[in-house]
């Protein structure tokens, strides 16, 4: 009964724009663009999520962008995320590609009590690595010491 | 004629888009080629070549 009562699945070639609240079991194998919270979401190879994601356990096998807050994250090797990442655990397999801020161990209890004030300071990124591409690389050990 | 595996007859077609259980679901969907079932709350737009509805869709 599991399998067929409580499990949603937005199929290949299907979008879906909006809001899901009080989800159990979701399956993205299309196109979303939404705020979702579920027990379990399951982003599969060709799903396409775009928005925020609050669950107890995250699969992402697709692409997500935007914010998650999860309390555990499996990326498998197709997983592509980036955004901000909120998560007590985390699985990462081999090819998984994350270009994000991630935060570990994050609570709803923490994020209210100590709102952090350099909240966006990986937007600092591109200047730092500007900087770093002035800096000579020695091409040798000769060059270097 | 044999019958089907229960495996079979109790799997969900990924294509296809299913909207069952207690979820509030609010925003427009568009189930492309396929079908897509909803047996929840759904609120908003829904495009599909076929929309089987258990529940109302407002």
């Amino acid at each position: 009964m599991d399998k067929l009562g409580s499990k949603t699945i937005i199929g290949a070639g299907a979008s879906f724009n909006g809001k899901i609240i009080n989800a159990h079991v979701i399956e993205i194998n299309g196109k979303m663009s939404a705020d979702l919270t579920a027990d379990k979401v399951t982003i599969g190879e060709i799903g396409h999520f775009d928005g925020a994601i609050r669950a107890d356990l995250v699969v992402v096998s697709g692409h997500y962008e935007g914010k998650m807050q999860a309390g555990s994250v499996w990326a498998t090797a197709t997983a592509s995320i980036s955004g901000k990442l909120h998560y007590e655990t985390l699985q990462m397999d081999r090819g998984a590609a994350l270009n994000c801020h991630v935060v570990h161990n994050w609570t709803a209890k923490n994020t209210a009590a100590a709102p952090s004030e350099n909240d966006d300071a990986d937007l600092l990124m591109p200047e730092t690595l500007d900087k770093a591409k002035n800096v000579a690389v020695p091409t040798s050990p000769e060059e270097g010491a | 004629m044999s019958a089907k595996p229960y495996e079979e007859m109790t799997s969900l077609h990924e294509d296809s888009t299913y909207i069952l259980g207690d979820l509030i679901m609010e925003g427009s969907l568009d189930g492309g080629d396929h079908p897509v079932v909803i047996d929840g709350q759904f609120k908003g737009d829904v495009t599909a070549l076929i929309l089987l509805s258990v529940s109302r869709v407002e």
